[in-house]
C-alpha cells in the first residue's frame, strides 16, 4: 500500500520526537535486525553469554539454546528444570555449566559436565524460603565447584531483598543465608570471594555466610548507584543524577576493601535506579555499553562508537580472545501513536573486538 | 433564571459563553479540578526508580502504556527510589499519566522488614489509619482532588499460615479502610502478592478494600484471573494486576527497571478509559 504525504510528514515527525527524547541525534536507531538474520519463534532470552569464540549460550524462558558456530546456529537442548522468566544460567566453559530456575519458592539447579548433553538436578533447600518466591535468579561460578545462586525475593518495586545460595562441591550441597541485598553475583575461582553487586557493593570469604560491604567513593552528585560486579581491579557504577546517566569507573589498590579515583562519562541513554550498564571484560580492560546504540566507553574515557548496536543493551560477553562477542538487547517501538507496539530482542555478534556488530537471531512480541 | 436567560440574550454574553467552551475543551483542567478518579483498562507499570519525569516521558511517548504504578512514600519506601515533588507529580500528570498510587509503609510483624506493625490487633488497627492519614495528606500538599482518589497500600508476602500475624494484617488493613472511607473519602486499595499477602482474607472483613493491586507474574494479562484470589470477590472494575516481575525495559532511548501492570479498577485521576483491547479484562 502507497503512503500518502501526510502519513509520510508523520512518520517524519514521529521520528523527530523519538530522536528528540532520545536525547542524541545517532541514538534512536530503527530496529537494526539484519535482513538475514533468523527470526526466532518463541520467548526472547533472559540472558546470553560466549564462553568461547565459538560456544555461546542463550536462555529463554522454556529453552537453553547452545550454539557451537560463534551464533551462526542455535540449537536448543533439554534442561530438566521448571520453565518460567525466573532463570539464570553460567557456564565455566563449553563444557560445565548450569541453569537455576524458581518456581514458588524453591530452586531447581542442573548442572551439566558435558556441554549440555546430560544434567544432574538438585533442588535448593530454602533456609528462608520466601513466602512468595523469586523474582529474579543471578547465578556465577569461578570454577567448576564453586558457585552461588543469588535469588531476589518477589516484592514490588520498593525493597530489594535476596537469599544467596552457595556450593563448594559444584552443586550437589548448597546452603542459604540471607542476602545484603538483590542483585547480580560473582564467585571468584578457587573458593575466593563472593562479590553482591546491588545498590552497593558486598563482599563474602565465608560462603556467604558474613558479608562487608566496600566503601565506594563515587563523584558527583549521586541520586541513585547500581555497580556492577569488578573486572580486575577497575569497578563500574552506573550513577544516576538529577536528570542524567553516567558511567563512573572506580579502582581499588586494597584488594576491594575500597574503592575510588572515579572516571566519569555521562551516557547518551538514560536509565533508572536499579539499571546497571553492560559491562565486559576484555584483554584491553573493561568496557561499559551505553543503552543506546553506538556508544561503548572504556575508562578513560574513550567512545568506542561500535556499529550496529540497536537500543536496549542488557549484556555484553566477550570470549577470552577478545575479538569474538556477543550482545543481547531489546527496545520497543511503536508504528502508531500508542498503538501496534512491538518488543524486539536481538543477539548480536561481533568478531573484531566489538568495532562492528551484526544481527545473529532476533525475536519480536506485541505488547498492545 | 429570568436573570439568565436575559443575560443569554446579549450578544455579548453568548460570545463569552462560547468562548469559555471553546476553553473547557482546549485548556488542560487544573490538577485539583480533574476527576480523581477513572476506571482503566489499559497497560501500566511501576519503577520505584523512575530518575525523572523526562524519563517518565519517554515511557509514554509513542508506547503502549497509559497508567504509572505512583510511589507516594512511606516508611519502607527505599532510598534509592525516585521521591516526587509536588511539580514532578504536575508534570507526569501533565504528560498524560494515570497514576496507581501506592503507599509503602510498615509491614506485616511476622516478616524481616525493618518497618512492622503490630501484632496486637487494636494497635495495628490504629497503625493502618495512622497511614491513612499520611498518605492523605501526602496528595493533599501535591494539590489532587482527594475526593475518590485511589490509594494502594503496599502490603509484602508474610507467612500466612501464621494466624496471628495474618489477624494483625487483617487489623491493620481494616484500619487503613476505615479511615479512607471519613469524609472526604478515598478509595482504600491493597497491593501484595495474591497468595502470600492474603489478599483474599481483606474480602471479608470490615472496612475490606474496595480494590485490589494483585502481583501474579504469570505473564497472563487478565484482572479476573489472580492466583488464590476467588473470581468473585472484586469483581466490579476493582482490579489491577500486576503480571510481569522486575524486568528491564527500553523505550525512546530510556531503560528502567519496570514491573508491569493490566487493569481494570481505579486510577487517578479520570476520565474511565474502558474497552481498550489490551487484554486486561
Amino acid at each position: 500500500m502507497k503512503r500518502t504525504s501526510v502519513q509520510r510528514g508523520l512518520l517524519v515527525l514521529a521520528a523527530a520526537g523519538t530522536l528528540a527524547l532520545s536525547g542524541c541525534g545517532t541514538a534512536q536507531q530503527p530496529d537494526q535486525a539484519d535482513p538475514a538474520a533468523p527470526e526466532m519463534t518463541g520467548a526472547a532470552p533472559i540472558d546470553a553469554a560466549l564462553v568461547t569464540p565459538v560456544f555461546g549460550w542463550a536462555m529463554t524462558p522454556d529453552q537453553l539454546l547452545l550454539s557451537h558456530d560463534g551464533g551462526t546456529t542455535l540449537s536448543p537442548v533439554d534442561v530438566p528444570v521448571p520453565a518460567g522468566t525466573v532463570r539464570a544460567a553460567h557456564f565455566v566453559d563449553a563444557q560445565a555449566g548450569v541453569v537455576a530456575a524458581a518456581t514458588g519458592d524453591s530452586i531447581t539447579v542442573a548442572t551439566t559436565r558435558d556441554g549440555g548433553r546430560s544434567w544432574h538436578t538438585t533442588t535448593v533447600p530454602g533456609a528462608t524460603p520466601s513466602p512468595t518466591g523469586y523474582s529474579s535468579l543471578s547465578v556465577s561460578f569461578g570454577d567448576q565447584t564453586h558457585g552461588a545462586v543469588l535469588a531476589r525475593t518477589a516484592t514490588s518495586q520498593a525493597f530489594s531483598l535476596g537469599t544467596i545460595y552457595v556450593t563448594a562441591d559444584g552443586g550437589t550441597n548448597w546452603s542459604a543465608h540471607p542476602a545484603p541485598e538483590a542483585g547480580v553475583v560473582q564467585v571468584e575461582p578457587g573458593g575466593g570471594r563472593i562479590w553482591l553487586a546491588g545498590a552497593n557493593l558486598h563482599a563474602s570469604t565465608d560462603q556467604g555466610q558474613h558479608w562487608t560491604q566496600s566503601e565506594l567513593s563515587l563523584a558527583g552528585p549521586v541520586s541513585a548507584a547500581t555497580v556492577s560486579p569488578p573486572i580486575g581491579t577497575t569497578l563500574p557504577v552506573t550513577v544516576l543524577t538529577d536528570e542524567h546517566t553516567e558511567i563512573q569507573f572506580l579502582t581499588t589498590i586494597d584488594g576491594g576493601r575500597t574503592w575510588g579515583q572515579p572516571t566519569r562519562q555521562a551516557t547518551h541513554g538514560r536509565t533508572g535506579a536499579g539499571v546497571r550498564l553492560a559491562a565486559a571484560s576484555t584483554p584491553a580492560g573493561p568496557i561499559a555499553y551505553d543503552t543506546v546504540g553506538g556508544h561503548a566507553y572504556r575508562p578513560d574515557g574513550t567512545d568506542l562508537r561500535p556499529s550496529g548496536l540497536p537500543d536496549g543493551i542488557q549484556t555484553v560477553t566477550f570470549a577470552p580472545n577478545g575479538r569474538n562477542g556477543w550482545t543481547l538487547a531489546g527496545h520497543g517501538t511503536c508504528t502508531g501513536n500508542k498503538q501496534d507496539c512491538t518488543y524486539h530482542n536481538d543477539l548480536l555478534t561481533t568478531t573484531d573486538g566489538g568495532l562492528t556488530w551484526q544481527t545473529a537471531a532476533t525475536w519480536s512480541r506485541q505488547v498492545s | 433564571m429570568r436573570a439568565a436567560y436575559g443575560k443569554l440574550r446579549s450578544a455579548r454574553a453568548l460570545a463569552a459563553l462560547l468562548a469559555g467552551l471553546v476553553l473547557m475543551f482546549l485548556v488542560p483542567a487544573a490538577n485539583t479540578a480533574q476527576a480523581s478518579v477513572g476506571i482503566s483498562q489499559r497497560l501500566g507499570w511501576d519503577a520505584c526508580g523512575i530518575g525523572s519525569t523526562s524519563n517518565a516521558q519517554a515511557f509514554w511517548s509513542n508506547t503502549p502504556y497509559w497508567n504509572m504504578g505512583l510511589y507516594l512514600g512511606g516508611s519502607s519506601y527505599g532510598s534509592g527510589c525516585t521521591h516526587w515533588s509536588s511539580s514532578q507529580v504536575s508534570t507526569l500528570l501533565g504528560q498524560g499519566w494515570m497514576f496507581l498510587p501506592l503507599w509503602v509503609g510498615p509491614q506485616a510483624p511476622c516478616t524481616g522488614f525493618g518497618s512492622r506493625f503490630s501484632y496486637d490487633g487494636a494497635t495495628a488497627y490504629g497503625q493502618g489509619r495512622n497511614e491513612a492519614i499520611a498518605a492523605y495528606n501526602k496528595i493533599v500538599s501535591w494539590g489532587w482532588n482527594v475526593l475518590n482518589t485511589p490509594i494502594i497500600y503496599d502490603l509484602e508476602a508474610f507467612d500466612t499460615n501464621n494466624s496471628s500475624c495474618l489477624a494483625a494484617a487483617k487489623q491493620f488493613i481494616s484500619g487503613w479502610g476505615y479511615q479512607m472511607r471519613l469524609a472526604p473519602a478515598q478509595k482504600a486499595g491493597v497491593y501484595g502478592s495474591g497468595c502470600a499477602s492474603g489478599l483474599s482474607a481483606y474480602a471479608t472483613i470490615a472496612n475490606a478494600p474496595e480494590f485490589i493491586d494483585g502481583a501474579d507474574w504469570s505473564g497472563n494479562r487478565n484482572t479476573a484471573t489472580i492466583a488464590c484470589v476467588p473470581s468473585y470477590d472484586w469483581v466490579y472494575n476493582q482490579r489491577h494486576k500486576q503480571y510481569q516481575g522486575d524486568h528491564l525495559e527500553t523505550w525512546n532511548g530510556v531503560t528502567l527497571n519496570v514491573d508491569n501492570d493490566c487493569s481494570n479498577g481505579p486510577v487517578y485521576p479520570g476520565p474511565d478509559q474502558l474497552n481498550t483491547g489490551q487484554g486486561c479484562v
